[in-house]
């Protein structure tokens, strides 16, 4: 029986490599590099995994029209992780085992960060995780790297966008889930910090039937606004049952509310043009008026045969976060002349990092031609500068948005990261 | 093989090994006993979570990112053995509420209550095992002290799993072979006849039940000592149906049939969906295994209830049907089995 | 306050009330007359509350989508007892063998539905109305229709049961399916009924469900089965009153537990009740009652 799983093991192994062997360089083969999505592509969180995937396509799409990553295509290999810890080391093991072209990793998000990144580092693949975990702000890992702001600084920069729209009195509405319970600390500690009384602080249990008792809760208080992160359903039932009530209350939401899956169950309860005028979205800084950005839009959409509706995703900035990383990884292979992770892991901040000496490049084919030429570069990506600490960290600032009935973004204004630094130190 | 290649093995062979383990802690209540507990996942999950807590050390530990109760540092093996006492309460006391004279399926769909209350109570009290994020970042038993590479480590568990569900397969086999074995066939055939028959039926249930309960734990324990992890979404009561899935197409009350079973369902299956040809959809993918699945277990019940492996024919069990055909009788019950069977 | 607070959420528990009222019931008449747990139920409720949605978004009046959606659970109800239920049944399959195929027919429909709409959410076009205050109570339009819908389907059912031949004949079978093939009861055509009218208020209950949560996915049918099935339990399974009183007791209950002491127990203060109930009467609230008077239906 040992002997049968053993030869099922190695025949899965063999089956999905082509060139089996640690330590080979896959350079000399010149086939096909994989960069991995290892997300959430069923289970509760399964709108993740297709969020990554439209920012790993677009971005696959035009490296590969611009010749490749040092002579090879690079692919997008999706893989479940199920959105469970005992479902993704599995996955993970098979994936690490299934030979030496995978050269990156996107996703990981914070349902099985914690357990899985650190087999990630010991295969030394890197990883551009999508946690917002606080636990990841100051980790030592050296293939662990964040191009998206933590939770906890979300949290804050809410919190700051309630004190800048005028609101004295607001209530904390948020998901009982890890990615909700993240944010939901430093929000409260925040809006306390800068003198916001919290009428009522809930945490919501998620896809329930109701949640008339806790809307009740919060209309019997004097709340002004409500500041708030929780999943797709979650949300647009309490937002229904809250309408109903006859309350229009503003919201403060965070990145979580730019996510299609968000705006489709939400506006599908409450209408599009009253979501509209109720809600501002505080998110991570992105001109999403630059060139970068303007490039990952038109590979997006071109990019229909990967990405079902691909338009849903233009203003997801975890799709956009992906599409940087992806570019970032490919980058750091081409500098580093090699397309071993263990070698161009290193070389991720030299084509990031802001200096005197390097040119701003905002896509992949000028950061490869600059890189050709033998200059140093800095990529500013369609989601801004990723500028990363030594924690492999990219915090910046922030700004308030919100969202037109068809689509279309307004800047209400910006949030600094000194501000942000200000209210959490 | 590569060294990331015995990783994937080890990790199969691990998994393979607790997943025989609540297979033939489960048969012994389903397919021995006849009992249909729905809530079995929730026994492992009991177990995860005790194993879990009582390595971690407390809830302030770990940067105190976690927030749970009952937080210690426990020295190997005693969180597991925690685990199997943890086991054996919870098996007392929902084995108290749901156990009782209720016809089987009755019984089954309190047991998927349970299932669900037991998730919910995880998923929204979230001090007690840190909600739906769950627990992680637990270390591995003895690492510190075994001087080994990671793979040495990874093989040492294999053999220390692989010899714990040994034991298991052992221990169940041989209360399988026992009188009492023989007094939980015949529950199984017809309760009344079996009680008729002076047969303490509540009393060798309920034993089964904490049996296969602190068999569940234990498995939850080294799962949960290997994959460093737990949350609600690794116990789902669409778990518990795998396992049964995996009973039924191996062969229910044969030691060899539910190993032969767990190889194929819950290992087997999963690996093999994957190489499906079909459209770049892992979404899609996901919910094909549950349909094969779901299909592999009508099919087996339509064409083999029996399983692959059917259960051994046993001299004392023409003697148990000998008796029942008296106790019908005095019953005047009629007999409850999964059927399908000459 | 504290008192309006409590009035308040007895008006939401009459809400989530109406909702599980439907379902039980609907749950409770089959398992009564063919002594089959159906755990496919909310996947009735789920791929009648989709046909609903399909015809919805075309845009068609949501009432008379329910109307629609109450005839597809029926006849997809029937279906799967024709193709499925029955032949097994025949086959030998016990009680322990049919709670497996149920729960295997509910995980290939449900990711039938998965594979098919994707992992996205769905809303109705419905309004909801003006909202109304009775007392320290607030209902809007839809749910009043809600409550009324859920109502008149117990009232219609009742009189069912009670006047008609047919509710005769189910009660009869319910009570002694031997006794009522002797008593010359097409059995196997009671049964059949059985089956639709237990599919028709499937189907009705997805859809009044998903008017309630406001949105809705693959999975929201089979999520709320489990309520429904303690809904059932706790009044007595088998026993269509018992359903309605299960109903009304775990939507209060659990409406006044958020409301006063804490959100997060909601779900949890029903289960609570329902252990404590079968610790009791391990049959449900009803169930020796309902031995007694020889009314099982």
């Amino acid at each position: 029986m040992i002997v049968g799983l053993t030869a099922l093991a190695l025949l899965t192994a063999a089956c999905s490599s082509s060139s089996p062997g640690q330590g080979s360089n896959p350079a000399q083969s010149k086939g096909p590099l994989q960069i991995a999505i290892f997300e959430s592509f069923s289970g509760a969180n399964a709108a993740y995994g297709p969020e990554a995937a439209a920012g790993c396509y677009p971005a696959i799409r035009l490296i590969n029209q611009d010749g490749g990553v040092l002579g090879h295509q690079l692919t997008c290999l999706p893989v479940d992780s199920k959105g469970d810890p005992a479902d993704a080391v599995p996955a993970a093991n098979k994936l690490l085992a299934s030979g030496s072209s995978l050269v990156g990793t996107l996703g990981v998000g914070s349902d099985i960060a914690t357990t899985v990144m650190p087999l990630f580092e010991q295969a030394k693949i890197p990883v551009f995780s999508t946690t917002g975990q606080a636990s990841f702000d100051r980790s030592t890992l050296q293939y662990f790297w964040r191009n998206l702001a933590p939770d906890d600084a979300q949290g804050y920069a809410m919190a700051i966008a309630a004190h800048k729209l005028g609101f004295t009195k607001a209530a904390a509405v948020f998901g009982n889930d890890i990615a909700a319970q993240g944010t939901a600390p430093t929000a409260i500690k925040g809006m306390r910090k800068l003198g916001i009384s919290l009428v009522t602080n809930q945490a919501l249990t998620l896809d329930q039937g109701s949640y008339r008792s806790e809307v009740q809760q919060l209309v019997t208080g004097s709340a002004q606004a409500i500041v708030s992160e929780a999943d797709p359903q979650t949300s647009a039932t309490y937002l229904s049952e809250l309408s109903q009530q006859g309350r229009r209350l503003p919201m403060i939401t965070d990145t979580v509310s730019q996510e299609p899956s968000w705006i489709k169950a939400v506006a599908g309860a409450i209408g599009r043009s009253q979501l509209s005028k109720i809600d501002t979205i505080v998110i991570p800084y992105a001109p999403m008026n630059s060139a970068a950005y303007q490039t990952y839009t038109a590979s997006l959409l071109a990019s229909k045969a990967q990405v079902p509706q691909p338009a849903q995703w233009n203003t997801d900035l975890y799709s956009v976060a992906d599409y940087d990383a992806t570019v970032i990884m490919s980058l750091a292979m081409i500098a580093a002349h090699s397309t071993s992770p263990s070698v161009y892991n290193s070389f991720i901040t030299k084509v990031t990092s802001p200096s005197p000496n390097a040119v701003v490049v905002h896509t992949f084919a000028a950061g490869k031609a600059a890189l050709q030429a033998g200059k140093q570069i800095q990529y500013i990506g369609a989601s801004g500068p990723s500028i990363f600490n030594r924690y492999h960290n990219s915090g910046g600032g922030f700004e308030m948005i919100r969202l037109t009935p068809s689509g279309k973004t307004v800047l209400v204004g910006p949030i600094t990261a000194a501000e942000v630094l200000q209210v959490g130190g | 093989m590569s060294a990331a290649t015995q990783l994937y093995v080890i990790t199969l062979l691990v998994y393979f090994f607790v997943d025989l383990m609540v297979c033939w802690g489960l048969d012994l209540q389903f397919g021995v006993a006849g009992v249909l507990n729905f809530a079995y996942i929730v026994f492992q999950a009991a177990g995860a979570y005790t194993t879990a807590v009582l390595t971690l050390g407390p809830s302030s530990g770990n940067g105190g990112f976690q927030h749970y109760v009952g937080g210690a540092r426990l020295p190997f093996p005693l969180p597991l053995l925690a685990a199997m006492v943890v086991g054996v309460l919870l098996a007392l006391f929902v084995g108290f509420i749901g156990l009782r004279r209720l016809r089987s399926d009755y019984q089954a769909m309190v047991m998927l209550v349970v299932s669900v209350i037991a998730t919910a109570i995880a998923d929204t009290q979230l001090n007690l095992v840190n909600g739906p994020a769950g627990l992680a970042l637990v270390p591995k038993p003895l690492a510190s002290s075994i001087s080994l590479s990671p793979l040495g480590y990874g093989w040492l568990f294999v053999v220390f799993s692989g010899v714990v569900c040994v034991l298991v397969g052992w221990l169940i086999h041989r209360i399988v072979e026992s009188p009492l074995g023989r007094t939980l066939r015949a529950i199984r055939e017809d309760e009344r006849a079996a009680a008729a028959l002076g047969r303490n039926v509540n009393g060798s249930r309920l034993l089964v039940f904490v049996i296969g309960g602190a068999v569940a734990a234990l498995s939850g324990g080294i799962l949960v000592e290997f994959v460093g992890a737990w949350a609600p979404s690794g116990w789902l009561y669409p778990e518990t149906f795998v396992l049964f899935t995996a009973i039924i197409v191996g062969g229910r009350a044969n030691v060899f049939g539910v190993a032969l079973g767990a190889l194929l369902i819950p290992v087997g299956l999963q690996q093999a969906v994957e190489y499906i040809p079909i459209v770049n959809s892992p979404t899609v993918l996901a919910s094909l295994e549950w349909i094969i699945t779901g299909l592999v277990t009508i099919t087996f019940l339509w064409v083999r209830p029996q399983g692959l492996l059917p259960e051994r024919r046993r001299t004392v069990r023409s003697i148990d049907r000998a008796v029942r055909r008296r106790a019908v009788v005095i019953a005047a019950g009629t007999s409850e089995s999964l059927g399908g069977g000459p | 306050m504290k008192g309006d607070l409590l009035v308040s959420a007895i008006g939401f528990g009459i809400v989530t009330a109406s909702v599980l009222a439907v379902g039980a019931v609907g749950f409770t008449l089959q398992f009564s007359v063919t002594n089959i747990l159906n755990l496919a139920f909310g996947s009735v409720m789920t791929i009648a509350g989709f046909t609903a949605y399909a015809l919805n978004a075309r845009g068609v009046n949501i009432w008379l989508c329910l109307l629609v959606a109450g005839l597809a659970g029926g006849v997809l109800s029937v279906a799967l007892n024709a193709m499925l239920f029955a032949p097994l049944v025949r086959r030998g399959t016990k009680l322990f063998g049919m709670v497996i195929i149920t729960i295997s027919v509910a995980l290939i429909l449900d990711h039938l539905v998965q594979a098919i709409v994707g992992p996205s959410f769905f809303s109705y076009r419905v309004s909801a109305g003006r909202t109304m205050h009775l007392g320290a109570m607030v209902f809007t339009t839809t749910e009043l229709i809600t409550i009324g819908i859920a109502v008149v389907a117990m009232l219609a059912l009742h009189v069912a049961l009670k006047f008609t031949r047919f509710g005769k004949a189910m009660r009869a079978v319910a009570t002694d399916p031997l006794l009522a093939r002797a008593c010359g009861i097409r059995t196997h055509r009671v049964v059949n009924l059985a089956w639709f009218l237990s599919g028709v208020l499937a189907g009705m209950a997805g859809v009044i469900l998903f008017i309630d949560t406001a949105t809705f996915s693959a999975t929201t049918g089979t999520e709320f089965l489990v309520i429904i099935i303690a809904a059932a339990v706790l009044g007595g399974v088998g026993h269509a009153y018992g359903a309605m009183l299960g109903a009304l007791v775990v939507g209060i209950v659990s409406e006044i537990a958020a409301a006063l002491i804490n959100p997060s127990l909601k779900e949890i203060a029903a289960f609570v009740l329902l252990v404590l109930v079968l610790l009791v009467r391990p049959r449900g609230i009803l169930a020796e009652v309902a031995a007694n008077k020889e009314v099982v239906a």
